[in-house]
């Protein structure tokens, strides 16, 4: 029984080489954690960038008076239907974070740990039942219920880690293909107009929901300055004028800076993308690990030796 | 391909109607730029419908290999429910083990 209990130690170690390091853990999770607030600013940024085109184009249409459009588009084509598959899909990939973070920090450790404490108890209980004055002392009693714990958690580990291997690699391809998506509606076109002339650059990318947004601003903030800069009109036309004029330059000043940050935040996902596949792939302890691996390998050692010795 | 060229057609002819406008603004100009703006809407409202189906496309697969991830938290479970047995039932050997010792 010894022999068959240490053997099931050392099967559970040998197993320990598989699992999951506290690296790749917090890597996994701070991966998982950037991909959710990825697709919550994209959410709140789609939903916000929708609400001002429609004002912008509103203002336009009204200002149009005098040649109104042959077919008005009052969301500039921005449908909503379109933006709720867009936010079911960023969804989706938020629920793709859940599940990362879920799996790294899932810990069956505390039942395995109350198991240990159990068996060691059950243990003393047994013997005393032969030998009233036995007692199993606490060092012993430690390293039972260490051990078990140890044991236990490392083959938790060796299957998280297989289980990450399989989601990750199941998703690493659609990750891509939602970054160049959300690229497209995040960040600028290269011969958009919202860039300085001589900055442009023949397009590669499909137009997005930036790309509209800057149509907008840029064709009301003409329409509106064409009227200040005119006389004939009303002061309450010219004050209308005003606040569109103004709101079309705010919507220009802001255009720049999120495109500039959408570029930043894919990059930093189709890295972390690409990043995660390596990790989980190779094993690279630190000097931590290694120690806290040794200690392990000695707790693991010691439950032996008090198995024998009993 | 052929969005973008129509795309970049329309945004380099605004920005030469907007050269002309700057030095003789007149409502005929200015009209016309407006239908350009409208078109040029147009275009990148299509071209953004179709990065719409990416995302839908790119939803399907991310639901597909979701089944993926719940199996392995579902497997992953049950691991641990293997070692909490397989841990009460190495007590209860034990436990024979030392009553018949």
């Amino acid at each position: 029984m010894r022999k068959t209990f240490a053997s099931a130690l050392f099967l559970c170690s040998s197993l320990s080489g598989c699992g999951l390091t506290s690296l790749q853990k917090q890597e996994v999770t701070q991966f998982a954690t950037a991909t959710e607030s990825i697709s919550d600013i994209s959410i709140t940024q789609f939903k916000s960038t929708r609400d001002k085109i429609i004002e912008l184009e509103r203002r336009r249409l009204i200002l149009r008076a005098g040649s109104p459009p042959k077919t008005p588009l009052l969301d500039a084509g921005l449908t909503a239907e379109g933006v709720a598959k867009q936010i079911s899909a960023l969804n989706a990939l938020k629920a793709y974070g859940k599940v990362l973070e879920e799996l790294a920090s899932n810990d069956q450790g505390e039942a395995i740990s109350a198991s240990a404490s159990n068996l060691a108890t059950q243990f003393e209980a047994a013997k005393k039942a032969q030998d009233s004055n036995y007692s199993l002392d606490e060092k012993k009693k430690a390293a039972v219920v260490n051990s078990f714990q140890v044991a236990g958690s490392w083959f938790t580990e060796a299957k998280k880690k297989e289980y990450l291997k399989k989601i990750i690699d199941a998703y690493h391809d659609e990750v891509v293909v939602f970054a160049t998506a959300m690229r497209n509606d995040l960040v600028l076109d290269e011969n958009s107009l919202c860039i300085p002339e001589n900055n442009r650059k023949p397009p590669t990318n499909n137009s997005g929901i930036i790309d509209i947004y800057c149509t907008s601003a840029l064709a009301l903030d003409q329409v509106a300055s064409s009227v200040l800069l005119d006389t004939g009109h009303t002061k309450s036309d010219r004050e209308f004028s005003y606040n569109s004029y103004f709101l079309a330059q705010q919507a220009l000043a802001e255009i720049t800076p999120i495109s500039k940050q959408g570029e930043e935040v894919i990059k930093k996902l189709l890295t972390a993308n690409s990043k995660l596949e390596n990790i989980i792939e190779n094993d690279k302890y630190t000097q931590n690990d290694v120690k806290a691996y040794y200690q392990q390998v000695n707790e693991i050692r010691t439950i032996i030796n008090v198995m024998r010795e009993d | 391909m052929a969005k973008n060229n129509l795309k970049s057609d329309i945004s380099e002819n605004i920005s030469k109607l907007s050269k002309l406008y700057a030095l003789n603004p007149s409502k005929k100009l200015l009209n016309v730029m407006q239908d350009m703006f409208d078109a040029l809407q147009k275009a990148q409202a299509a071209e953004w419908a179709d990065g719409v189906q990416e995302y839908n496309d790119a939803k399907q697969g991310l639901d597909a290999a979701r089944k993926v991830a719940e199996k392995a938290i579902d497997d992953l479970k049950k691991t641990a429910d293997a070692i909490d047995k397989a841990s009460k039932a190495i007590k209860l050997v034990l436990t024979a083990v030392a009553i018949l010792a």
